[in-house]
């Protein structure tokens, strides 16, 4: 990523569509042990995971085509920039399941200046692999380059 | 005519309808364990110098793990005659959770209102230290057309290895 002194990334710059990611039931299963293992969370018998596309596309890495590659590539050229999740907003088109293959393709919708640090919007896109809709993401982050401190 | 059950909690809601609400309590191992879970092993989240170096008073819970307490009570409360259509929030403060005990989080939710097909709109609170740690945190939750899609988590087996499972 520029310089905070430079311009920010561009509106577009995109990534994906990635390679296919398979839902395992264990992925799955992680995150629920999960919620069963903090103190005072209510017990939900349909398994449910409202998050799910979320963290799977905020956890994609290199060639995800998730936001995590996004920014991964924004701050290339910036070690040390810290990322703070700013909004999240999740669409489902349907529940994701164990066995679903997803495909992932974020873009750059917007940046903004805020000092020294840029905040940055970006889409994606949660597909099957024949382009089905399962998910849309928007979220932003606030990238400053140095880090917080 | 819906497919709901008229039993169902989303099929009654009314606007102003107080969802129940819990208090979790996050601890250094359930910021661990989500890490693990999720695959965000940001260094704020799990170790206190690299927190502060990031300019925060210690770690602090992933956004998306008190998200996901928020969709917890949200799941529990529509039942499996209802699915999340809609989730969003700005993160507003985090959660910082001390080195021993934990972080008391409050999760709450109200109706706000009910739309012409059946589905409801939920405004959600989510707080910890007095402070909302959610804003603007909403959820949209739809009747489900075919109850038969709830997933059944046990005894659904992982595909083999090699079959592009991720990571």
């Amino acid at each position: 990523m520029p310089a905070a002194d430079d311009r920010p990334p561009s509106a577009g710059t995109a990534v994906g569509p990635g390679t296919p990611r398979t839902v395992t039931a264990g992925m799955r299963g992680a995150l629920l042990d999960w919620l069963s293992g903090v103190q005072g969370v209510p017990a939900d018998p349909t398994g449910s995971l409202p998050t799910l596309p979320a963290v799977l596309a905020l956890a994609g890495s290199a060639g995800s085509g998730g936001p995590g590659d996004l920014l991964a590539r924004l701050i290339a050229d910036s070690p040390g920039t810290a990322v703070v999740h700013g909004d999240q907003r999740l669409e489902s088109a349907r529940a994701v399941r164990p066995g679903d293959r997803l495909v992932l393709a974020s873009t750059v919708e917007s940046t903004r200046s805020m000092g020294a640090s840029v905040l940055v919007a970006v889409s994606t896109a949660v597909t099957d692999p024949a382009g089905a809709p399962v998910a849309t993401l928007r979220s932003t982050f606030v990238l400053t380059p140095g880090g917080l401190a | 005519m819906s497919p709901v059950d008229r039993a169902s909690p989303v099929a009654g809601a009314v606007a102003g309808q107080e969802l129940p609400g819990f208090t979790a309590v996050l601890t250094r191992g359930d910021l661990a364990a989500y890490a693990d879970a999720a695959g965000d092993h940001n260094p704020i989240h799990l170790h206190d110098a690299a927190a502060r170096a990031a300019g925060l008073p210690g770690v602090v819970a992933h956004g998306m793990a008190t998200l996901a307490l928020a969709a917890r009570l949200v799941s529990a409360w529509a039942g499996p005659d209802a699915e999340v259509a809609e989730l969003r929030t700005r993160f507003a403060r985090p959660v910082v959770v001390p080195a021993d005990g934990g972080a008391e989080v409050h999760v709450g939710g109200r109706v706000a209102g009910v739309l012409p097909d059946g589905s409801v709109r939920l405004d959600l609170s989510v707080t910890a230290g007095g402070h909302a740690v959610l804003v603007a945190a909403k959820a949209t939750v739809r009747p489900r057309v075919n109850a038969s899609e709830v997933t059944q988590v046990t005894g659904v087996a992982d595909p083999a290895p090699g079959a592009g499972a991720a990571s």
